[in-house]
């Protein structure tokens, strides 16, 4: 067993004196896939924006490929986000400027491509996800869908090390759905990409995850992906709902 | 409440908004050397796309603008003159209009009204520019794919915005006397060539000088000043007007302020 590829040891988060996590502790090797089911949501996207190091925790350590935290400084931050990709709800494209800049945006940049070298090498996703007829158009002349998808093609580009998703099938119909399952699952295979999936379904939890991270009242739960039921998960997470929405609508 | 209090009052207030004020000024001058650095740490990354960016920059604000700053220029050439001949003839000697078109055009007015002209209409463009991007984390996204966005978004624009002011300056200064000798050969009767040759007599090498220092400064201060409100916008689309107009407003005093310093510094 090598370093992991992600490793988190005791995360905490805490927002404006309010704890909302503590405890998460995982390690992700090459080509695994955790799932994180976080009720409320929103704490699983921190949990994605730390790993993706957007966010520092405010307590425990986090690692990637044994580079802690603490240790790095902003240029390898920066190179350590070209190994990373992430797509989350907010991700977005830059709206002035045309798709196939958008999605060869690190290739030329990092590497001094041309836009036409740097379509070569984006051609692949670009053909696949069905958006190479539209590489010159600007992101608001897309559909909801094809700008979800150019932002998977973005990240996909860039080869990344290790995957982190948070809510991925927002704004994909069911067709983009199972392309996107299909192109995550074969870059996994493909180039042992470690993948780290918030805020799916419970039932995609088994075939998404080889392990499920449970984020429930403050503290994490790592469990294996056979040992998860997702049905109770889901019932649990339904009643919280009505409670919160009656608490809410009562006060 | 007695006077003391009162007087501590205000002083109180007094002091906040110094320090205040000091702090903005700080923190400008932070991310002025922030974009430096990272000019220098990042020099041999994307260099195609930023020497684009800067063109583009160049272009929408150098390139697009002249025919504002030509109409202007026109303009403040013939005001100059018209009060310039007012003003001698009361003391009996036109002879001092070139002199006075040296002194008040090329030294004053030329570089602050091209600073002037430019951060309304690109300084603005910019603070807007970059809060939308903030607001709408497209910041974000060119941070993960490894790119500072101080490298790829402030920088060019810094270089663009600095470069097209000098250019504007050489051009607003060249059409405005031109534009005077033209009212003064109009409205007075004075041939062109007459003043050229007092202008040349007339205008040093220090003038020169000094309208492309001041342009220089004028050119960071607005860039550097629009690009800082804007990288600081916060969560929601209403932040990015205020920041704009706080942008505006903080480039005409900073440029204001140049200006008497430049000048006093080589003219006193």
């Amino acid at each position: 067993m090598g370093i992991p590829v992600l490793a988190c040891e005791q995360i905490e988060y805490t927002d404006q004196g309010r704890p909302l996590f503590a405890g998460v502790t995982f390690h992700l090797e090459a080509g695994e896939r955790l799932v994180v089911l976080a009720d409320p949501h929103h704490h699983g996207e921190i949990l994605i924006k730390i790993c993706a190091t957007l966010i520092s925790p405010t307590g425990g350590e986090i690692s990637w490929c044994g580079q802690s935290h603490d240790a790095i400084q902003d240029p390898e931050r920066y190179e350590l986000r070209r190994r990373i990709g992430l797509v989350y709800r907010g991700s977005s494209l830059i709206s002035n400027t045309t798709l196939l800049d958008n999605v060869t945006l690190g290739l030329q940049y990092h590497e001094n491509l041309s836009r036409e070298a740097a379509y070569e090498r984006a051609r692949v996703w670009l053909g696949r996800f069905g958006l190479a007829e539209h590489r010159f158009v600007r992101p608001a002349d897309l559909s909801p869908g094809g700008r979800r998808l150019a932002v998977y093609a973005r990240e996909f580009v860039k080869r990344p090390e290790i995957l982190l998703l948070e809510s991925p099938f927002f704004d994909l119909d069911e067709g983009y759905q199972n392309l996107l399952t299909d192109a995550v699952e074969e870059i996994r295979r493909g180039w042992g990409c470690a993948l780290v999936v918030a805020n799916l379904e419970p039932g995609r939890a088994k075939s998404w995850g080889d392990r499920v991270l449970i984020l429930q009242d403050g503290r994490g739960l790592t469990l294996g992906a056979r040992e998860f039921d997702p049905d109770p998960y889901a019932a649990s997470a339904r009643k919280r709902a009505e409670n919160l929405s009656r608490e809410r609508s009562t006060a | 409440m007695g006077a003391g209090s009162s007087f501590q009052i205000a002083a109180g207030v007094c002091g906040r908004w110094l320090v205040q004020k000091f702090t903005d000024v700080l923190d400008m001058l932070g991310f002025f050397t922030d974009c430096l650095s990272t000019m220098i740490r990042y020099r041999n990354r994307g260099r195609w796309l930023t020497t684009r960016a800067a063109l583009q920059q160049i272009y929408f604000t150098g390139v697009q603008s002249l025919e504002l700053i030509c109409s202007i220029a026109i303009l403040v050439g013939g005001l100059v003159v018209i009060q310039g001949t007012a003003q001698l003839t009361r003391v009996g000697s036109r002879e001092g209009l070139a002199t006075l078109l040296t002194a008040v055009i090329i030294r004053e007015v030329g570089p602050l009204l091209t600073a002037v002209i430019v951060a309304l209409r690109s300084g603005s463009a910019i603070a807007i520019e970059m809060g939308y991007m903030t607001v709408l984390r497209e910041i974000e996204s060119i941070e993960m794919q490894g790119i500072h966005p101080l490298h790829l978004l402030a920088v060019p624009r810094l270089v663009g915005v600095t470069v097209a002011v000098m250019c504007l300056l050489v051009f607003f200064n060249v059409v405005s006397i031109g534009g005077g000798f033209f009212a003064a050969w109009v409205l007075l009767d004075i041939p062109p060539w007459s003043l050229l040759n007092d202008l040349i007599r007339t205008l040093g090498g220090t003038d020169v000088m000094v309208g492309l220092v001041k342009a220089l400064f004028f050119g960071v201060i607005i860039s550097v000043v629009c690009l800082h409100q804007g990288f600081r916008a916060g969560e929601a689309m209403t932040d990015v007007p205020p920041r704009a107009s706080r942008a505006l407003v903080q480039c005409f005093i900073f440029s204001i302020l140049v200006n008497v310093l430049v000048s006093a510094v080589f003219y006193l």
